[in-house]
């Protein structure tokens, strides 16, 4: 491996990082806050890019200006989905639940090709020919406009989490819902906001990968798997560790397609992911829970 | 100040409480005692509005709060400080106590509050960024009254508060809630250590399977040939 | 002499009761005529549903139009009838599928799968049931190296297909007097990608090419970017390559991303076959030159390329492309083995699709070869088409005799396209 390759392969590993990290901090919070596994996490991201698909095609707006509107309206999507399906059942088996969420991925998949059809569809716009080069490393202006709206985003959640008290009372149920419930916080209504703001997430990572990806019924399975392996190994629930995970995960995808091959990258993803299991079964950040 | 009618409650399959009638004046400490499983903590739930009630009916402060949630009753000053304490370990102590005023009525005195809590118990100013799972015992059961103070309670239930303390503790955790009291605060005491608790109380009842056997004062209850025999251990 | 009366009697009765009965029968099956059940396996859900229905479509407009004229004739006009069973692009699914299609719906004929992956392990299945199996479309060449006596396949194999790219750059160096010297690989790593790399891997040579570098990818991946970068730094003439549709988007935005250039990448059809693939490459999907099976800008024989792409896009949505051309070829052929066997019987069935000698002039397919079959059930000598992306349109430039334009080679650089 020569010195061009190996910072093309950090570039691509840092900026794609970046996506997994905002992926996988929407599917954290989830899991985290309601002790759900969301399976429908990558359909709310194949939703978001088919949203931000359908709002520069029809009205020819900016894929990044379609933010405004994905991310409220997948947040609304999320909340109305907590309210309806979700907190029914919470008090519900876990096998319900983990039933409920893959039956609600398999729903969206198939209502996502009833409505738009099986077919791959990709946007063009003014940037997607916009190549940033630096010395010998190459990379879409997409590509560094995706990382850096992401890496704001995830850091706009963090302060959130951590300054106002809806965050400190997000974190709170996360941590000990009864006891959230005594001090009059409505774990419910938190539920739902933590809800709708892990789909907004996703959703956000979709509308963002749009002008470099392609966006077909199927997609988010692509991209979640590696959001679950960045979610086990940040640690489950934990914020920092599936920011860090991400880029962990970014960079192991990376150098792997250089030093194995391309078609082996999964192969080091998911060694990571057994040795962690392994070793660490509570993940980089995870700390041991009573 | 609070009062059940008929209450029965089942958690699970099972029926937990039967026809729970009593009252609570303002101003008072009322003393529930009663076997391990007989339905204290229980009772303490529903009260809270945390588990549903098959029948019955509860009143608070003249207002009938049988269907409200959980976080209604804290914003009317009903605060539970449960056994275990149920602290938020991993965020700080001062975001715990902030946490306990997160109430409207309660958040616009949160300042005032947390300082007399700090002088209240001023360990937890010292400890005030450290993460609250790593207090010691005493610490916590003082960080979870803390925390049950800052949401300004006009009724303070308090579920085994002395459990797992070192002797000299406890008794400065009775010396604390006397002083709450005297603030103006009603308190219901749930105790395993119910000499202590009866000693402290005006008034108090004896729960034995789920149904109230014996109320009254609380010295009258400490003096009952019945409940000295199963209770008191005398 | 009593007797005879009443023997003649029984007699005249049996008679009767013989032409009665041979009446009955008869007419009951004119009544109801007869139906061949033919089941179709393709990925019709899931994320190769786009390209699984492509071909389903194929089948089903040659069968409309079979059966719209006046469906088997030898077995008193039975029409044809399709049952879709989908493999979800899974082979165990496939199996499974196919399997259900054999024994449960009891079907005379299996045809599919698109995928060599279940392809492969389909035909295995029709094989152990003694049922015919044609394989319009899947070019893995095992498919019909296993000695397998009920498996047919009326398109490429990847060897033929592989050796097509060849001739292509051959031709194009010939044409241009710009010769390729060096070639890397670049595939996806499913059974067809792998065996078409290895078979361009082992064939380079003799064409007096070198192979650089060969590159494998899963084509669930996200970012290929490594991968591109690491084929920049060796710099290849030519990329040969097997996509799917997904993969060929990302691969060409990419290609892009990292300012990679050479003189031609020729993709093998695949995703880069799909018209879904040209709308969404864009200005970027310009000018690269795929080998196709099939390619309905092709000339043919009079008009009749033309003519039935036409009727056909009244009814479905695209062109016929090598996914609908070739099931319709493959339809074709099973309904003129159906005529020769006169019966929907799996054995003669087989035994008359092995004798097929169908001259592509004289009828309906649509591909420029004559559909025969040798000992394997492989037809010998599939050509193809090659066609290039010229402003937004795909268009046949080889083989000369289908070409309908002149190449575009070597292939501009991004930068001399003013796209960097």
């Amino acid at each position: 491996m020569n010195w061009e390759i190996f910072f093309q392969a950090l570039t691509s590993g840092i900026l794609t990082g970046g996506l997994f990290a905002l992926v996988a901090v929407g599917l954290t919070m989830i899991l985290g806050v309601l002790k759900i596994i969301n399976f429908a996490h990558g359909e709310f991201l194949m939703l978001g890019m088919y949203m931000t698909y359908w709002l520069c095609t029809l009205f020819n707006m900016d894929p990044y200006l379609t933010l405004i509107i994905t991310i409220p309206a997948f947040f609304f999507f999320g909340v109305i989905i907590q309210r309806w399906l979700i907190n029914p059942i919470l008090d519900a088996p876990m096998e319900i639940q983990i039933l409920l969420t893959l039956g609600l991925f398999i729903f969206l998949a198939n209502l996502a090709q009833l409505l738009f059809g099986p077919h791959v569809r990709s946007i063009e716009t003014a940037y997607t020919f916009k190549i940033l080069t630096i010395g010998s490393v190459n990379f879409a202006s997409t590509r560094l406009i995706m990382f850096i709206f992401a890496i704001i985003f995830t850091t706009a959640l963090y302060i959130f989490l951590k300054k106002t008290d809806l965050g400190k009372a997000i974190r709170a149920c996360s941590e000990e819902s009864y006891g959230a419930m005594l001090v009059g916080i409505n774990v419910k209504r938190v539920y739902m906001i933590a809800f709708g703001i892990g789909t907004a997430c996703a959703a956000a990572a979709g509308s963002l990968a749009m002008p470099i990806y392609y966006v077909n019924p199927h997609i988010g399975a692509t991209f979640v798997m590696t959001a679950f392996v960045v979610v086990v190994l940040g640690g489950m629930g934990n914020f920092m560790g599936a920011l860090v995970g991400g880029f962990i995960i970014g960079l192991a995808e990376s150098f792997g397609a250089v030093i194995l091959s391309a078609s082996l990258k999964q192969l080091v993803t998911f060694t990571i992911f057994v040795l962690i299991l392994l070793l660490r079964p509570t993940g980089l950040f995870g700390t041991k829970r009573s | 100040m609070i009062s059940s009618k008929e209450l029965n409650v089942y958690y699970r399959q099972v029926h937990v409480l039967k026809d729970i009638s009593f009252e609570i004046q303002k101003g008072e400490i009322c003393s529930v005692v009663g076997a391990n499983g007989a339905g204290k903590s229980t009772l303490i739930n529903s009260l809270s509005r945390i588990l549903p009630l098959k029948s019955g009916s509860i009143s608070f402060n003249g207002e009938d709060i049988s269907q409200y949630p959980p976080h209604r009753v804290v914003e009317l000053g009903l605060i539970q400080v449960p056994e275990g304490r149920k602290l938020f370990p991993s965020l700080t102590v001062l975001e715990n106590l902030e946490l306990g005023a997160y109430q409207r009525r309660a958040k616009e005195k949160r300042e005032d509050t947390l300082r007399e809590v700090f002088s209240l118990f001023p360990i937890l100013d010292k400890r005030r960024a450290q993460l609250a799972g790593t207090l010691s015992g005493g610490e916590q059961q003082m960080l979870a009254l803390g925390r049950g103070l800052m949401s300004l309670p006009r009724l303070l239930m308090m579920d085994e508060p002395s459990l797992g303390l070192a002797p000299l503790i406890v008794k400065q955790m009775f010396n604390t809630i006397k002083q709450i009291n005297v603030s103006g605060v009603t308190i219901l005491l749930v105790e395993q250590n119910a000499r202590k608790a009866l000693a402290i109380s005006d008034s108090g009842f004896v729960i034995e399977n789920g149904k109230i056997t014996i109320s009254g004062k609380g010295s009258e209850i400490a003096e009952n040939e019945h409940t000295r025999k199963a209770f008191l251990g005398l | 002499m009593k007797r005879y009366p009443l023997l003649k009697m029984s007699f005249t009765l049996s008679l009767v009761l013989i032409i009665g009965l041979c009446f009955i029968f008869t007419s009951s099956a004119f009544a109801a005529p007869k139906e061949v059940k033919v089941g179709l396996i393709y990925p019709v859900s899931g994320p190769l549903a786009s390209v699984g229905k492509r071909c389903v479509n194929g089948h089903e407009y040659a069968v409309k139009l079979i059966n719209e004229q006046g469906g088997i004739k030898s077995m008193g006009g039975a029409k044809i009838k399709l049952i879709v069973a989908d493999s979800e692009g899974k082979p165990e699914i496939g199996m499974s599928e196919t399997e259900k299609l054999i024994t449960r719906e009891n079907v005379a004929v299996v045809m599919g799968a698109w995928q060599s992956a279940v392809t492969f392990p389909t035909t295995q299945v029709a094989e152990k049931y003694k049922t015919p199996y044609i394989v319009p479309l899947a070019v893995a060449d095992a498919i019909t190296e296993r000695g397998f006596k009920y498996t047919f396949r009326t398109g490429m194999t990847a060897t033929i297909n592989a050796n097509l790219a060849f001739d292509i750059i051959k031709w194009l160096g010939e044409k241009t007097g710009k010769k390729a010297k060096t070639v890397a690989i670049l595939n996806e790593d499913s059974l067809w990608g792998d065996s078409t790399a290895k078979t361009w891997e082992k064939n380079a040579g003799n064409y007096g090419l070198k192979v650089v570098g060969k590159f494998m990818y899963n084509k669930a991946a996200t970012d290929l970017s490594p991968t591109i970068t690491k084929m920049k730094s060796l710099k290849p003439d030519i990329v040969l390559q097997c996509a799917y549709t997904t993969d060929a988007i990302l691969i060409t935005k990419q290609m892009h991303e990292m300012d990679f250039n050479c003189m031609a990448r020729i993709p093998s059809g695949g995703g880069y076959a799909d018209p879904k693939f040209v709308k969404a490459a864009g200005k970027l999907g310009e000018n690269l030159i795929v080998n196709m099976i099939f390619h309905p800008s092709a000339k043919g024989p009079g008009t009749k390329v033309q003519d039935t792409n036409a009727d056909y896009q009244k009814s479905y949505e695209g062109e016929m492309d090598e996914y609908v051309t070739t099931a319709f070829d493959a339809t074709w052929v099973l309904k003129d083995a159906l005529e020769r066997a006169a019966s929907a019987d799996r054995k003669k069935l087989r035994d008359a699709i092995s004798k097929t000698n169908i001259n592509t002039n004289n009828s309906p397919v649509l591909e420029a070869y004559d559909f025969k079959f040798n000992e394997k059930g492989q037809v010998p000598n599939p050509t193809g088409v090659a066609a290039q992306i010229q402003n937004g349109k795909m268009l046949a430039i080889h083989p000369d005799n289908v070409a309908v334009t002149k190449p575009v080679y070597p292939v501009p650089t991004w930068k001399d396209r003013g796209l960097r």
